[in-house]
This record gives structure tokens, sequence and C-alpha cells, in this order.
């Protein structure tokens, strides 16, 4: 009850901060979106529907406060502006019945995800964003991590109910797209006892991964560690940490975990990776047959839609990013879904070029690698499990366009690449030297 | 030691939001623990003009006394002052010892 009456009052409290300054909107729905906190309340106001309060606050805000209206205009918010524009295109010729729902859906994922982007106007909201992002997740990775020490490991971590990650495989994916943006914050943190809290909240997320028994986030976790390792800068002293969390993680869990993460060796007589690949081969299928629009949302949980097209095809979850956004939206979709992710690392890679050894553009570069890492955990734990429209993972990508703008805008280079609607930067903005706001 | 963790993260998120709007200097920032390492020596200056008024006034601060505001004399000088000191400018100390 009290937790329930604290929440309320700071949504109270709150909401005239987002009318005065819409970002701190989008803080808020962000929050909501990640980690439903809502849902863990009791009473009326765990079922009132806050993000749309919060969503429609922010609109009110956009339009009363004096924030400029910026669409910045770049590869990652092209890419996504082309994936919804391709599945409103794939969803006219959706065969399934609640084809619409999951539309719109994806469209307030995508829609909020451009705002954001719109709104990340200076490296304090960008800050603020990574941290919100970070909190969201940390408090399932913590606790996750508690649970499993406390039980020794014998029974799995299970996600938030009512959100994309509630699955056992999700929330170990979703950890381990957070873990390295955790890192960011230790490494740009400026008080000591927040790059310890971070640091043992690290320790205490990849014990949460392991405990979730999920052989994915296993071979996530693997890369996405030796990611870690190849983007620091002492190599030995890190190596050495990052070894010892993940053996101690390992070598902590029981037997019963062991024997079935050693299934991943011998998935040919385990029916569940048997049946992913049976699934993929289905998906394939469904795309080959409708190459330009797909299936269409929700098609592949349909049976009577999969056996239409694929005679003795199965009908469920995908259990792939890859496979799902491929039969959903023909080869055409999974283009421009997969050249968001291209793009989002090509940018990265231009980050880390043109601001490396730039002393105060250095957190740029620090965001620059982990996010990286982030997206290497998302595409390979990604594989087996369905969950291509993830908003965390493309609200980090758009985090990343942004802070591309103001490594051009700090060096100088920005040539105002935004439809605008107030006056445009001045050329004195741009000037070297001059600290990034 | 769930609703101390919760409590820290919705505690931690409303302080995060209350910090992007305020954008603190380096001054006050043990009040702020999500305070960055290299903090923004100043914010950008279309911030600054779509500032809400109390924003508006922290950025214009000027950076030291006597020096003037980005994009406008210094808010410490109003425009009679201004004028009087354009007319009489303030004596050198050996003008002030010659008496005149």
């Amino acid at each position: 009850m009290l937790r329930t009456l604290f929440f309320f009052a700071e949504m109270t409290a709150l909401m005239p901060f987002v009318l005065a300054r819409p970002f701190a909107g989008i803080l808020l729905w962000s929050w909501f979106s990640f980690m439903n906190p809502h849902r863990l309340m009791w009473g009326p106001e765990s079922e009132m529907p806050w993000a749309l309060i919060v969503i429609c606050a922010t609109m009110v805000g956009c339009v009363v406060a004096r924030e400029p209206k910026r669409f910045p205009v770049n590869a990652v918010t092209i890419m996504i502006a082309l994936f919804v524009l391709t599945f409103t295109f794939t969803t006219i010729f959706a065969l399934a019945p609640n084809a619409m729902e999951r539309y719109w859906a994806t469209l307030k994922v995508f829609g909020v995800t451009l705002l954001t982007a719109a709104l990340l106007t200076s490296r304090y909201r960008i800050h603020a964003l990574i941290w919100v992002m970070v909190l969201s997740l940390i408090f399932f990775g913590i606790k996750g991590g508690a649970f499993t020490l406390l039980n020794g490991g014998s029974s799995r971590v299970w996600g938030p109910p009512g959100t994309m990650i509630n699955d056992n495989n999700h929330l170990g994916a979703a950890l381990l797209v957070c873990l390295p943006l955790i890192n960011y914050l230790r490494m740009q943190s400026a008080h000591r006892y927040v790059r310890w809290g971070l640091s043992g909240a690290m320790a205490l997320t990849t014990f949460a991964v392991v405990g979730t028994y999920s052989r994915g986030a296993l071979l996530g976790l693997i890369s996405v560690t030796l990611f870690l390792w190849l983007k620091t800068s002492n190599k030995l002293a890190s190596g050495i940490v990052i070894l010892g969390v993940v053996a101690a993680a390992v070598a902590f869990m029981p037997s019963q975990w062991s024997d079935r993460m050693n299934t991943i060796q011998t998935y040919q007589q385990d029916d569940s990776a048997e049946s992913r690949i049976e699934l993929w081969k289905t998906a394939t299928a469904l795309a080959i047959q409708r190459p330009l629009t797909g299936i269409g949302f929700n098609g592949t949980y349909n049976w009577e839609v999969v056996q239409r097209i694929v005679p003795g095809g199965a009908a469920r979850a995908i259990h792939s990013i890859y496979f799902e956004c491929l039969a959903e939206h023909g080869f055409l979709g999974f283009f421009v879904w997969i050249g968001i992710s291209i793009a989002g690392w090509i940018t990265a890679r231009r980050i880390i070029a043109e601001a490396k050894g730039i002393p105060r553009l250095e957190w740029a570069v620090d965001l620059a690698k982990m996010s990286q890492c982030s997206m290497i955990a998302y595409l390979t734990a990604g594989t087996f499990l369905s969950l291509s429209y993830w908003d965390f993972y493309f609200a980090m990508l758009v985090t990343l366009a942004a802070t591309r703008d103001q490594v051009l805008l700090a060096l100088g280079k920005s040539d105002n690449r935004t439809w605008t609607r107030t006056t445009p930067l001045q050329p004195s903005l741009a000037a070297p030297g001059r600290a990034v706001g | 030691m769930y609703g101390i963790l919760l409590g820290l993260i919705m505690g931690g998120v409303g302080w995060v939001v209350i910090w992007s709007v305020y954008e603190p200097d380096r001054t006050s920032r043990y009040w702020w623990p999500f305070e960055m390492k290299e903090a923004p020596e100043t914010a950008a200056p279309e911030q600054a003009a779509s500032a809400t008024p109390w924003r508006r006034q922290v950025h214009s601060r000027p950076a030291r006394a006597g020096a003037a505001a980005p994009g406008g004399p210094a808010r410490t000088t109003s425009t009679a002052q201004r004028a009087r000191t354009e007319k009489h400018p303030p004596k050198k100390p050996w003008q002030r010892r010659s008496g005149s």
C-alpha cells in the first residue's frame, strides 16, 4: 500500500514537469514501457492507463512548451521511418484477422521512438534517457540475481508479467542488452558510490542472466562478454574481472542448469531446439510464397493462415527476431528492419572514429562502444526468441544517432540536417571547443 | 528488501526526470547522483532560448563578474546603469589621485 501511495504521489508531482518539458514525458513513458512499474502496485493505480496519460501530457507539452521541434534526419531515423511505412504496407495485405491489434501497438512503439529522437537534443538528455533505460531493467537484474543467489540457482528467473520481456528467454536477452549500458554509466558517473553500486548491479545482473536457464541468453552472454572485453582499454584487468564474474555465475549454478545448457551441443535430440528449426523453415517458406508483403502481423500464430500458405507448417511464435520479421513482412520488410541495426552499427563506428582521442567527447566514444556490445547481445540472443519490435533496442539506436549529432556539433561538422520549425542553429554554436550541452 | 529496491528505482527515475529538466551546473553535483564525469560547461544555446524562466536565468548567468551572458548584456546591469557608465566612465586610480 505504501509503495502505491509513493508511486501515485511521484506521478502527480512529475506531471507538471511533463507539461513544461516534454522530454520529461519521454523519460516517464520509457519507464512505463520498459518496466511497467504500475503492474508492481496494488489497487486501482495498477490498472490505470499510465502510459497513455503520460504520452497525452507529452503531446500537450510539445504544443505548449517552447521546445525546438526538430526531426533529426540521420540513417537510423530514416530507416525507422522506412520500416514504419513498410509494415503499414504489409498490414494492408495481412492475413490474420487480429493483425491490426499488433499493428497499432508496433506503430505506437516506433512513433514514440521517433519522438524520442526529436527531443534528444543534448548530452544531458542522452545521459538521462540511458539512466531511465538502465533503471527500468536493472530492477529485474538485481532482483533476479539476488533470487538466484538465495535459492542456489534451482529456480528460473522470470520477467515482469504483462510486458514484452515476461518470458525467461526474453528477460535473459533484455538483461544482456542492458549490461553494457550499465557499464557505460559506471564509466561516466562522477560519484564513486554510484560507480560501485553499478559494478555490483552488473555482477548481480550476470547471475540473473544465467538464472533464466535460457540457452540463447548463455550464447549471448558469451558473445557480449567477449565483445565487452575487446572494447575495454585495460585488457588484462578487465579480462580477469569479466572472466571471474562469468565463471563464478556458471560455477554457482546446479547440475540441472548444466544439463540444460549441454543440450546446445546435442540440439538434434532436443525437442525444443528441433521445433525451432522447423518453425524457421516454415517462416522462410512463408516469406518465399509472399516475398513483398509477408503474411502480416500475428500471421504465424494463426493455424489457418499458415496452412493456407505452407500446408503442414507449424503455427506459433517463431522464436527468432530474424525469421519473425521475415515471415510477417517478407523480404522487403526484413531488409529494411535489418537496415536499422546496420545503420546503428555504422553510426557507432563513425562516432568512435570521429571522437576518439578528444577528451571532451570521451563519453560519446564510451557510449558508442557499449551500444555496439548491446547490439551484439540483441542480435545474438535474439536469434532464438521473438522480440523483433522491442522498443528498448530501438530507443538505444536513436540515442546513438543523437550522440553522433552531438559529436558533429562539437566538432563543428554539423550541417543542420534537421527539419525544424525554429531558427536553424547558428554557425557559432558549432564552433570547435564548445562543450556539448 | 524488494520494497526498498522498488522504492530506490522509483525515486531514482523521479530524480533523473528532475535532473534532466533542471540540468544543474557542477557546483551542485553532489545533490545529483546521476551527474556525469565531465559535466558540460554550458548548455546548448537553443535550449537556453527555449528554457522555462527559471532555467533561462541559470543559462544566462555570466561565468564571472563583469562577463556578459551569451547573446546579450549581463543581467546584473540594467540599461539605465549601462547608459550612466558610458556617459561617466569610472575613473582610473591615477585620475582619482590627481583630484580631477
